[in-house]
């Protein structure tokens, strides 16, 4: 090989590798987003996030800014901080130019609320969606999430219904509402028979309690006025009878409604951990 | 062979040049990484704002981010890492007068009034070129802490600054008539009447239902007397005498209630006011924010 | 010191309710369940005979008498509670002082705003606050919103 070939093949191959290097160091940008994005990917929420603030300060331009703010609330979301979550939402959708990415971003606000608990927040800003983007389907569909975990199964049921996606849901939900306790009934029986509902429920000590003290504070106040006894008719009347007779309809209701809790959370649960389509 | 060697050199030089470029992102340089720290400070991310200091504190030990690294520990309420932070920069730093003052502030802040008092009366925490905003927080202190005496006014408010001074003297006089109810004076008033003390306590609501309540049972137990039911006077005469006694000892507890009360909301105006002065002190902040 | 824990409570108060992040933290499961009614812990408080005994008294009292007088007491703790609170924090005599001072606020329906609400909306009145050690008097925020709206 001569000297001037040798020469030029160098000069070639030194430009090319420096070249190369400068191709990377142009790209430190990209190399970040797919940095945070890895560290999203492996669950690692905590430095993800702060990856995504480094590319937001960084990115002169705010390319990717919408993309960003939606990664960190996901990665708050994840960790439970919902309110941050909320706000960064919040952010991406000022950065988000198509209808599609906007309504996508939208519903994981959504998504946030319903899972922070925030009922009529969540309510609320699906009417917003509602009639920003006219999808009604899309509405119902977590307008049914937001009511289940609010326990309103029969709401729930309706607007899961309403939506093409949680058919399946709603005919679960209406199968455990036929075999919960109704909650009018069980308040009427008491009304009328003190320590009834209990019985219903399957409590007996407690509603033969409930029957008992009723029977004895009626008995009392009545007592008390067939001897004149104002006064104190009223104070055993109004501070004891009322307060049991009151008492004994919060009591069967409270039965009631732990029964029905339990068996909502039985679907909710399997849900969670089971169902395929979307979730909160 | 010289020939050879300077291209063998050229394209080990290219390799290596290369090879760094690959291994740092610029923006985990050590100026990138400042500026990024800076910004997470600004904007109250204080949490990732330490972890950059913290990772830069590993390859550059330097006193400016040693300073920053305990100060958004600070603002996260982690004082004890905080106050170590600063420690570490008591001897042979160039901002150690800096981190006294820091140290010192967060004594303050964590709400150890006492200990900041003690600390500042040495002079090894008390660096002359912040002596006079030391001072200050110090005398402000005294408006704070219940057991402290403070007897002479003008000479105390003329240690703040002329604008401060008349903030300063309200708080002064609330410090030396604190709004107080008598504790004893309200036990005895419900002693007498039912309730009376705690009328007295501004709790006037309370002290209605306390005199309706032992009335009721004092009249049941007096009428139940006339008639010669003794068993059944004797019982509402005990329940009456039992919430008789109770409303009694609340008066007292009410007094102290309403005078934990005012001294809560003076405390609090007070250290909004410290905060909304920096605590007297000069920005140590803007070393490390730009 | 008063001003110390008034501070640390309000700064905590501030660090639970806006989710400060002051630790680096996890992945943390969401629950979609629906909170359940805590069910009573009926276990007698052995520390004394004093304690085995208003421990016992009040739960004979729940067993009996609370669960069918339905839900009055707008306090927490409830009224039983604060008694058996008050006598394990002082003496049986100064208990039943603050219990009887309690029972009567309890019937006062007019003003209830002085108090500050937990998120479940009950009242907040501690025991501590009726010690008559006016250093251990604790001054909490007076709203927690459950929902922001």
């Amino acid at each position: 090989m001569n000297k001037s070939l040798f020469a030029e093949i160098s000069i070639f191959v030194f430009l090319f590798i420096i070249g190369h290097g400068n191709l990377f160091a142009g790209q430190p940008l990209k190399s970040q987003l797919a940095f945070a994005d890895s560290l999203f990917k492996s669950g690692n929420y905590y430095q993800a996030i702060t990856e995504y603030k480094r590319y937001l300060f960084f990115d002169e331009d705010s390319s990717a800014a919408g993309y960003c703010f939606s990664q960190i609330a996901e990665s708050y979301k994840a960790g439970g901080f919902y309110e941050k979550a909320e706000n960064n939402f919040r952010e991406a959708m000022k950065f988000e130019k198509s209808i599609n990415a906007q309504k996508t971003t939208e519903v994981d606000l959504i998504r946030t609320m319903i899972l922070s608990r925030k009922t009529n927040c969540a309510l609320n800003e699906l009417d917003t969606f509602e009639n920003k983007f006219g999808d009604s389907l899309i509405a119902d569909y977590w307008r049914g999430w937001t009511y289940l975990l609010n326990n309103q199964p029969e709401l729930a049921s309706f607007y899961f219904n309403e939506s093409l996606a949680g058919k399946e849901i709603s005919e679960r939900l209406n199968k455990i509402i036929s075999d919960e306790y109704p909650l009018f009934n069980i308040k009427l029986m008491s009304y009328i028979l003190p320590g009834s509902g209990q019985i219903y429920t399957g409590h007996y000590f407690s509603g033969a309690v409930s029957f008992a003290w009723n029977a004895l504070f009626g008995y009392m106040t009545v007592k008390a006025f067939q001897d004149r006894r104002i006064v104190e008719g009223l104070l055993i009347g109004d501070l004891l009878w009322l307060r049991f007779y009151k008492g004994n309809i919060q009591n069967a209701e409270r039965f009631a409604k732990e029964k029905n809790i339990k068996l909502v959370n039985q679907l909710i649960e399997n849900l969670q951990n089971n169902y395929k389509g979307k979730k909160p | 062979m010289r020939f050879y060697r300077f291209f063998f050199l050229l394209l080990i030089l290219a390799a290596v040049v290369r090879g760094q470029s690959k291994a740092v992102n610029p923006l985990f340089s050590v100026p990138n990484r400042v500026k990024f720290a800076s910004h997470l400070y600004k904007t109250g991310d204080y949490i990732r704002a330490f972890d950059e200091y913290r990772a830069l504190l590993t390859g550059t030990p330097d006193d400016t981010l040693r300073l920053a690294a305990g100060l958004a520990l600070r603002n996260l309420g982690r004082f004890d890492e905080a106050e170590d932070y600063l420690q570490g920069l008591f001897f042979f730093s160039r901002l150690k007068d800096y981190a006294k003052t820091e140290f010192l502030k967060t004594e303050f802040i964590r709400g150890n009034y006492s200990g900041f008092v003690n600390l500042s009366g040495e002079s090894f925490y008390s660096p002359d070129t912040f002596s006079v905003g030391i001072k200050r927080l110090k005398y402000f202190t005294y408006l704070i802490l219940q057991e402290t005496e403070i007897t002479d006014s003008a000479e105390f408010v003329s240690g703040f600054a002329e604008s401060q001074r008349r903030v300063i003297s309200k708080f002064y006089s609330v410090k030396k008539r604190p709004e107080r109810k008598d504790e004893l004076l309200a036990a005895v008033l419900s002693a007498v009447i039912p309730g009376a003390g705690k009328i007295y306590t501004e709790d006037y609501s309370d002290g209605i239902v306390a005199f309706i309540f032992s009335g009721l049972f004092y009249g049941l137990a007096a009428h139940n007397f006339a008639v010669a039911k003794n068993a059944k006077g004797a019982l509402f005469a005990g329940i009456g005498l039992f919430f008789h006694a109770g409303s009694v000892y609340g008066s007292a507890t009410s007094a102290q209630i309403y005078n934990a009360q005012k001294r809560f909301e003076f405390e609090s105006k007070l250290i909004e006011y410290a905060e909304k002065e920096k605590y007297f002190l000069p920005d140590t902040e803007k070393l490390f924010i730009k | 010191m008063i001003s110390r824990t008034l501070t640390i409570l309000i700064f905590l108060t501030f660090a639970v309710f806006a989710q400060t992040e002051t630790h680096r933290w996890g992945e943390k499961k969401a629950d979609y369940k629906i909170p359940e009614v805590s069910e009573r812990n009926y276990l007698i408080d052995d520390s004394s005979v004093m304690m085995s005994l208003v421990s016992g008294f009040q739960y004979a009292y729940y067993f009996l008498i609370s669960d069918y007088d339905g839900d009055n007491c707008p306090f927490t703790p409830t009224c039983s509670n604060f008694f058996v609170q008050s006598v394990k924090r002082t003496n049986i005599f100064q208990g039943a002082l603050m219990f009887a001072d309690r029972f009567t606020r309890d019937l006062n329906f007019i003003e209830r705003d002085k108090y500050p609400r937990s998120q479940d909306g009950r009242l907040i009145d501690l025991p501590q606050n009726y010690e008559l050690k006016e250093r251990g008097i604790v001054i909490l925020p007076k709203h927690i919103d459950k929902e922001k709206k």
